[in-house]
């Protein structure tokens, strides 16, 4: 493990140290603009923070995230973070909605950001990248940030993403064999599961519904190639070189197979169990490994074509006996279950989406003279939230840490946090309750949700987001959420009935937040 | 309980078939020796409990048990003939009740079927328990299977039927109720940690899968096959049968409906550890009498338990104390169900505590405390034969209940209250005190009757229905007349009437050794008898609406689905006879009777807006080109289950659920609004509803 970690922490730190945060006054005024996006002209126009200050750009893309942060510098210059670029498979309008949130970006930057943060690779949070690929490039990236889990040279890495590969080969195989069996209702039901890795939709012998689907891992590597420089993080990294005035803490994702497959928040064992337990399950569609799974010994085993033929079988379950291919349908085609076995595919889709989930490099920007921190959670699960309390920070001097031991913890970091980017959308296994919400108690706490209960239910997750979270955001915040759903609405002027909060403290949030024009975000002063 | 022995039956019915048989040639040769009888059961080698008891030390004697089932033949010239009453058993296993299909979809192969007919296998029991012999399977899925429909047929005095086949999935349209007369069985299904019974194709799936790196009781790695967990077969075999008996308990409109599902497929599994002896004296040994403390006859699925969650059996609120609020929090049918089996095993530890007081006394010289160390083994013999005797009279009383429970929307109060009615009829003495028991143990987890006055035993089962109803007079006499000048029955019909004396006599048409296809016309006649001849006097007489939970002539709400599949109903709300079945009790006289139940549905179009429904009461629903109606938000359904003596033609007992009732239409609202998120919206069928586990989609 120590050998591992060692060789891109060396690695990055030399590329960081290369840029300095001065870099980023180069671009303080937002003047070269490409002059191909007439027709938008300057959707959302430029987006500074004050000197000294932060502003944070939530786009309303949908189910999805894509964030922007200006980090005003002492004497205005401004250092942007751009955080993910992705939409659920199951919106509307992806290809134009993404461009115009390039767009966006290239107009508010003027057409440089300093780092771009992918936390994971998730159709949600990337798919952006291939879809406005060609608006992207007309904007400098100076770097982007990954995960240890991106990085190729990581065995630990490495080894995760065959583990996914197989299983991944294995939902395919068992969406064709679905749809070959005349499953269309297993084989959709698959497939929307499967959409977070566009993937799946562009695979021979489905039928591509749409004639544009870039697959997330062709978007990723778009993504990882928009900066010449990439950086791989662990937890317990500080950044503290690259943005004037901030420090960036590596939270997680922890480097630990076993907590990337914590991704419930009770009854872990008995998830670890199910995912051994469909072992056979993708031993069989993978790679034709079935001989080495087989349950049964092979001397007892009728071959399924010779089974045709087998008097036994030919009777009672292919019906060779009736008259015509109606009367075969009518008595003994119903009761077959060819296909049945592939459903459990489903089980595995959201196992394989949770455990990627849990792979999200979780980041909290602390801003040293005001003690503020901005926490993104990505799509983070229970085996991440987890493992942050075992991480310390070595930190010379901080406002937040409260102990003053020179050491920052997760708790001082979560006690600081004034806006946080809701974790996985808002689902039920995205934020920790007791070990994360419950302790972000800063009385200034914002809330940031992407999401949209359309696309959600559009997508099989009929629960996201979770009523309760929503309801104990909406407490913790004094009303402060703001959500991407596409019926949500900017704060009222006038405070809800519903709101604790005084009159006075709800004007002036309301104050904080604008909406530009020309594309669909909120902006949010901090 | 004195019943009607069905091996009479059998013979009776045999030798008239044989009279008038028409294959002479195909009898069997005459002899001078005397008849060799047919064996009245069948034994077969099972595992006991599961694979996983072979491993452990202490358990490893009882691994396995040989069971007794009910004898079906060989083919014979004598029983391959369609009509006979005793269907034979041939290579699959295939019988009159399953059939064993062992297809390995995930492996790509079949496995070669066993023939229990082999001489050298019925010379020896069946094969010997063995997990790597796919015929051994086999013949433990239909050992298993074949004794617990054996457990309902003895409960219910009558036998089992699948639920027909009434909905063709592949074009989402109804069609005539279809007979199925096997349930089909497929050990090798899945490859996954999951077995179920499929509603859709009356068929039960079972997977295997392979033990997670930190199993307790199964190699790592190594296959465990839920097909040969006794439990598992047991309670996937219980969803069968009770979907066979109550097709709408498929519909969740409230959250019992499937978390009773799951407790009654627990319980039947639960009781049936405590019909093979040697477990049962091996763990009364081990606890020294006290089946309060933990041991293996209170546990589920323990192998399969221990694979998929680390902390022994699947399920287990046994032995939990009693928190009469969590049947407020839990709404998950396992958990929800854990609740109602938790509540039914504390009943039994009651009456097996009752009975087994005066022989503890008795061993211990009047003191009741045993002596430190191992009891006597007499001892052992005597608690253990109680122990099995107070299962068995659980499990009866809990099968029986379900003849006394509504056609829909059950709820775990209306449960007690089956069940308390049912032992009523079937133990017109209490002296025993199991039904004060039950009313005990389900007040201490929570389990109230929403409409009872009081917790006596009397006020808590269902009261006796004293209202008259017009046209009773048709089950006393039978209409023979009336069903011959029918002009809707058909010619097989009134041909069947003419010889009969008594059109309608359910001892005569289904007595045991009647075929169960012959029983399944049968009571479809009898439905569409009462359909057209008594229906009618019902909806002249709207005022008896209230009281069977109908909306019942012309100025019923038009919110209630008017137009019954035969279209006989014109203009007046279409009521589905649902269910006509017989069901035995004891008359005061001592003898034994023929109730016939029926159960009666209705439809209501439904609406969350309340200004909505008020409209569609009085205008009907909105109607499409076609006049199918569109636009409502859901359909709430009603009716009632009644139980009529047909001696005296008069209604004894009705158990209803109101069609019109405002309270049931809000509860549904609630529930579809808030707590309904297990997919159980009140009228949508989920796929695979009855997985051992909850599948991701
Ligand atoms: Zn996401
Ligand atoms: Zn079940």
């Amino acid at each position: 493990m120590a050998k591992a970690s060692g060789k891109p922490k060396k690695k990055s730190a030399k590329k960081a140290s290369k840029k300095t945060a001065k870099k980023s006054t180069r671009r303080a005024g937002g003047t070269s603009r490409g002059g191909a996006s007439v027709k938008a002209s300057t959707p959302g126009g430029t987006f500074k923070a004050p000197a000294g200050g932060m502003k944070i750009r939530m786009y309303r893309q949908g189910f999805g995230d894509c964030y922007l942060i200006a980090f005003g510098g002492e004497n205005g210059a401004q250092t942007y973070v751009m955080i993910d670029m992705g939409v659920v498979y199951a919106a509307p309008g992806k290809p134009a909605t993404m461009k115009s949130i390039a767009s966006s970006i290239h107009a508010a930057t003027g057409g440089h950001v300093d780092v771009l943060v992918i936390t994971h690779e998730h159709y949600d949070h990337v798919c952006g990248f291939k879809f406005a690929e060609q608006e992207l490039r007309r904007i400098s990236f100076g770097r982007v940030w990954l995960a240890w889990t991106q990085d190729p040279k990581d065995s630990l890495a490495k080894s995760l993403h065959e583990e996914y590969g197989q299983q991944l080969k294995a939902l395919r195989a068992a969406a064709v064999k679905l749809k070959a069996a005349a499953d269309d209702e297993g084989c959709d039901r698959l497939r929307r599961f499967l959409s977070f890795d566009g993937e799946l939709t562009a695979s021979k012998g489905l039928g591509a519904k749409e004639d544009f689907s870039p697959t997330t891992k062709e978007a990723m590597t778009i993504g990882v190639g928009l900066a010449a420089s990439t950086e791989y993080f662990k937890p317990g990294r500080v950044i503290d070189d690259v943005i004037e005035g901030v420090r960036v803490y590596v939270m997680g994702p922890p480097y630990s197979k076993e907590k990337l497959k914590e991704t419930e928040p009770e009854k872990n064992e008995a998830y670890l169990a199910e995912r051994a337990a469909l072992a056979g399950f993708i031993g069989a569609l993978s790679d034709g490994n079935a001989e080495t799974l087989r349950p049964i010994d092979k001397a007892y085993a009728i071959d399924e074509k010779a089974a045709g033929t087998h008097e036994f079988f030919a009777r009672e379950y292919f019906g060779n006996s009736a008259k015509n291919a109606d009367e075969r349908a009518k008595r003994y085609d119903w009761r077959r279950i060819d296909a049945s076995w592939l459903r459990a595919g489903g089980s595995l889709a959201l196992q394989m989406q949770n455990a990627t989930n849990n792979t999200s490099l979780v980041l909290a920007f602390e801003h040293v003279r005001s003690g503020k921190v901005l926490l993104f959670a990505g799509d983070a699960q229970p085996g991440n939230w987890r493992s942050w309390k075992d991480v310390k920070f070595n930190v010379a001097e901080s406002a937040i840490d409260r102990d003053a031991d020179c050491v920052v913890t997760s708790d001082d970091l979560l006690a600081a946090t004034v806006v946080y980017k809701v974790g996985h959308h808002g689902s039920h296994n995205g934020t920790m309750k007791g070990e994360g919400l419950e302790k972000m108690t800063s009385r200034d706490l914002v809330a940031l949700l992407s999401t949209d209960k359309e696309q959600a239910e559009k997508s099989g997750w009929d629960k996201i987001p979770k009523p309760e979270l929503v309801e104990r955001l909406m407490q913790r915040t004094q009303g402060r959420v703001l959500s991407a759903d596409h019926e949500a609405k900017a704060p009222d002027k006038n405070r809800p009935a519903s709101q604790a909060s005084s009159q006075k403290a709800w004007k002036a949030w309301v104050d904080r937040v604008s909406e530009p024009e020309g594309v669909l975000c909120y902006d949010v002063e901090v | 309980m004195p019943r009607s022995s069905p091996r009479t039956k059998q013979a009776r019915n045999t030798k008239r078939r044989v009279k008038k048989g028409e294959a002479p040639a195909m009898a069997p040769t005459p002899s001078a020796a005397p008849a060799i009888p047919d064996p009245a059961k069948r034994r077969l080698r099972v595992f006991a409990f599961d694979p996983s008891l072979a491993t452990q030390f202490q358990f490893a004697a009882i691994n396995t048990a040989t069971i007794q089932i009910p004898w079906e033949p060989p083919p014979s010239a004598d029983n391959l003939d369609n009509s006979a009453g005793k269907k034979p058993l041939t290579l699959g296993p295939i019988g009159d009740y399953v059939e064993v299909i062992d297809h390995d979809p995930g492996s790509g192969c079949f496995y070669e079927p066993i023939d229990l007919n082999d001489p050298r296998l019925l010379a020896q029991d069946g094969l010997l328990p063995d997990e790597a012999n796919p015929q051994f399977h086999q013949q433990m899925c239909y050992a298993v299977a074949m004794r617990v429909i054996n457990a309902f047929e003895d409960a219910l005095g009558r036998r089992v039927l699948w639920s027909p086949r009434e909905f063709d999935p592949q074009t989402r349209r109804s069609w005539n109720d279809q007979f199925v007369r096997r349930l089909r069985i497929y050990p090798h299904a899945l490859r996954e940690a999951n077995a179920f019974y499929s509603p859709e194709l009356k068929a039960l799936l079972f997977g295997y899968f392979q033990a997670g790196p930190k199993d307790p009781v199964n190699l790592p790695g190594a296959t465990v096959f839920t097909c040969l967990s006794h439990d598992i077969i047991a309670h996937e075999t219980t969803h069968a049968i009770l979907d066979g008996v109550h097709p709408l308990y498929l519909e969740a409109s409230n959250p019992d409906v499937r978390a009773f599902h799951e407790a009654f497929a627990d319980i039947v599994a639960l009781f049936h550890h405590f019909s093979i002896p040697e477990a049962i004296e091996h763990q009364i040994a081990q606890t020294r009498g006290a089946l309060r403390t933990q041991n293996l006859l209170a546990e589920l699925a323990q192998q399969f338990g221990k694979a998929v969650n680390k902390r022994g059996a699947l399920r287990n609120a046994i032995g939990t104390k009693p928190d009469p609020s969590a049947l407020e929090r839990e709404l998950s049918p396992h958990a929800r169900g854990s609740i109602l089996v938790a509540a039914v095993f504390d009943a039994f530890l009651m009456i097996y505590e009752n009975r087994t007081e005066p022989i503890v006394r008795l061993a211990t010289g009047g003191t009741g405390e045993l002596p430190p160390g191992r009891i006597s083994e007499l001892l052992v013999r005597e608690l253990a034969a109680q122990a099995a005797t107070s299962a068995r009279h659980v499990l009866r009383m809990c099968i029986r209940a379900l003849d006394y429970c509504p056609p829909v929307d059950l709820t775990f109060g209306e449960y007690l209250r089956a069940l308390l009615t049912a032992d009523m009829d079937a133990y017109p003495n209490d002296e025993t005190g199991y039904r004060v028991a039950f009313v005990d143990a389900f007040r201490t987890r929570g389990i109230y009757p929403s409409g009872a006055r009081s917790l006596m035993v009397r006020s808590v089962a269902w009261q006796p229905f004293t209202a008259s109803l017009p046209g009773m007079d048709f089950f006393k006499n039978g209409l023979v007349q009336e069903l011959i000048d029918d002009e809707f029955a058909s010619d097989d019909e009134r041909e069947y009437i003419r010889k009969q004396d008594k059109p309608m006599d359910p001892e005569r048409d289904f007595a045991s050794g009647v075929d169960r296809f012959m029983q399944f016309i049968r009571a479809q006649t009898y439905a569409r008898r009462l359909g057209r001849h008594w229906r009618p006097s019902l909806h002249d007489h709207p005022e008896v609406g209230p009281l069977l939970g109908l909306a019942l002539g012309a100025g019923a709400p038009r919110s209630v689905r008017r137009r019954s599949a035969d279209n006989t109903d014109e203009g007046v709300p279409s009521i589905r006879i649902r269910s006509v079945r017989p069901a035995r009790r004891v008359h005061q006289d001592g003898r034994t009777v023929i109730d016939l139940v029926v159960e009666m549905t209705q439809d209501r179009y439904c609406y969350m807006d309340a200004e909505r429904q008020r409209k569609a009461d009085v205008d009907g629903p909105e109607r499409d080109v076609n006049d199918n109606a569109i636009g409502y938000d859901f359909i709430m359904r009603g009716g009632c289950t009644l139980l009529i003596d047909m001696e005296r033609g008069q209604c004894r007992y009705c158990v209803q659920k109101n069609i019109l009732s405002q309270e049931r239409l809000d509860e549904l609202r609630r529930w579809r609004e808030g707590g309904a998120d297990v997919g159980a919206k009140a009228d949508m069928r989920i796929a695979e509803p009855f997985a051992m586990l909850h599948r991701s989609v």
